[in-house]
């Protein structure tokens, strides 16, 4: 969790909230997701992670219709996990590609693969050109005034949009450390 | 997970934004001598600055392992994160050089482009491989190395061959190829030029230039390498060995009479921080014996022999001044 996140306290009272809210929306939920899954997220996964990202919305008691934040939530998890389907898929091919000559060991590649995932959920907060100078700079390491070139931007713009996504990778990244 | 599952950004410390500018920029061996001084100037005003630095280092770090696994395929994911946009622009060419300014010499960062390479080692790292002929394959810190039928293709950093008997070739930048014919060792090493140094100590071998030129070379057996510098021109010209050449196989660094500037490129591939040189040093001589794997050592060593004076914050940022 982030650091710099509010830690909502757990009175007695959230705790019953929650009680409540498992109660009467758990079983709805595992439903309505299961009528959207698709291959890589198991609807009572997706159901109990989203609950638990319920614990620590600092507003909890304040939320009227509790169904519309679940959905929001669950929808976010189902989308991740897609997303992170699709980056193992192509890591996965771009290993077969490469077996023959680097054999890294499987927990090497595990974590790759998830600080990868993590990168990516990162970036999804970025603006479409601050990710565009992300890959352009981390990637195929070209010049900042090179990226503001081909961005039609100023080369502090580039900085700025770098820097946004070195804070975004941090909140991720810093946060699971 | 996110820590706010709201989507909305959780509010950032002002001396991590702060830092995480002054790290784009320090990183990108663009800044300029003014945007140096005003750096370390921020760095040394507050403990917590220098922590938000160090943390986000962190960060910035592990970068490349993520990046490094996917290869292509990942680019193009990272750039359509909704699948909405369609990015048509793929770029081939990877830029390797980093610019320096004028009065500094800063390593940058690592590009990761190269880390698609069937082989690659990063900052500080060292591997061996065997090859399918008995031929053992060594990788200095930040080299990539593509397989190829006959051998090896160095596309960045440095790499030696201890070679079992066979015939093994090393293809290298500028389009120049070794063919080490004998057993033995042969090396190659990137130069900043652009060009390639390319070595044997004991072994025997042919290298042929980009535009047709071919020399002979061999070991002298006394275990000072024979050296040959292929310029990014095609041309072939015979150097005379320093000692250094091969001293990253054993975790040392070499120098006799060598620039200092030339010294510190040697150690950059070994240190995650960024290493800056200022230009009135950059031309002293040293001579000495520095470990790669105990750089806090080295650079005392440094300062002990030479006129300069060291500040050192370590994995975040040394710099070489004036005494």
């Amino acid at each position: 969790m982030g650091n710099t996140a509010a830690k909502p306290s757990n009175t007695p009272s959230r705790g019953l909230f929650l009680d409540r809210m498992f109660r009467s929306d758990y079983d709805w939920l595992v439903s309505s997701v299961r009528r959207h899954a698709f291959r890589g997220s198991d609807p009572e996964d997706v159901a109990s992670e989203t609950f638990f990202q319920c614990l620590h919305l600092p507003n909890l008691l304040d939320l009227r219709d509790t169904r519309a934040m679940l959905v929001t939530i669950a929808k976010r998890l189902m989308w991740r996990s897609a997303r992170k389907h699709e980056i193992e898929a192509a890591c996965i091919a771009e290993m077969v590609h490469t077996a023959a000559h680097s054999q890294p060991s499987e927990e090497d590649r595990y974590a790759a693969v998830a600080l990868l995932a993590q990168i990516d959920e990162a970036l999804e907060s970025c603006s479409a050109n601050a990710r565009i100078a992300f890959v352009r700079w981390h990637v195929d390491g070209c010049g900042h005034a090179e990226i503001a070139q081909e961005l039609g931007v100023s080369a502090s713009m580039v900085r700025k949009y770098l820097a946004s996504t070195l804070l975004a990778c941090h909140s991720v990244i810093g946060a699971s450390r | 997970m996110s820590a706010n599952p709201r989507g909305g950004a959780p509010a950032v410390q002002p001396e991590l934004a702060a830092a995480a500018e002054w790290l784009v920029i320090i990183r990108s061996g663009e800044a300029s001598e003014t945007e140096r001084q005003q750096f370390e100037h921020w760095l040394q005003s507050s403990p917590s600055h220098l922590a938000a630095c160090r943390s986000l280092e962190q960060t910035f770090l592990r970068l490349p392992d993520g990046l490094s696994v996917g290869g292509d395929a990942v680019r193009g994911l990272l750039l359509q994160p909704n699948g909405r946009r369609a990015f048509m622009r793929r770029s081939l060419a990877v830029a390797l050089t980093v610019t320096g300014s004028a009065a500094w010499v800063a390593n940058g960062h690592y590009p990761l482009g190269e880390l698609g390479a069937d082989l690659a080692t990063a900052t500080g790292q060292q591997r061996t491989v065997e090859l399918p002929d008995g031929t053992v394959l060594r990788l200095c810190a930040r080299t990539a190395v593509d397989r190829d039928d006959g051998g090896v293709r160095l596309r960045l950093g440095a790499l030696a061959l201890d070679c079992a008997g066979t015939a093994p070739q090393v293809v290298a930048a500028a389009g120049a190829r070794m063919v080490v014919t004998g057993p033995g060792r042969a090396f190659a090493t990137q130069l900043e030029s652009g060009g390639v140094l390319l070595g044997v100590v004991d072994a025997v071998a042919q290298v042929v230039s980009a535009n047709g030129s071919r020399q002979w070379l061999g070991g002298t057996g006394a275990g000072a390498p024979t050296l040959l510098e292929a310029g990014a021109d095609g041309s072939l010209s015979l150097r005379q060995a320093k000692g250094g050449e091969t001293a990253w196989l054993v975790g040392m660094i070499e120098a006799h009479d060598e620039r200092l500037d030339e010294l510190v490129a040697g150690l950059r591939r070994f240190d995650q921080g960024l290493i800056l040189v200022s230009e009135a040093v950059a031309g002293l001589r040293l001579s000495g014996r520095y470990s790669l794997h105990r750089l806090d050592d080295t650079f005392a060593a440094m300062a002990d022999t030479a006129p300069v004076s060291i500040r050192r914050v370590p994995g975040v940022l040394t710099l070489i001044d004036k005494a």
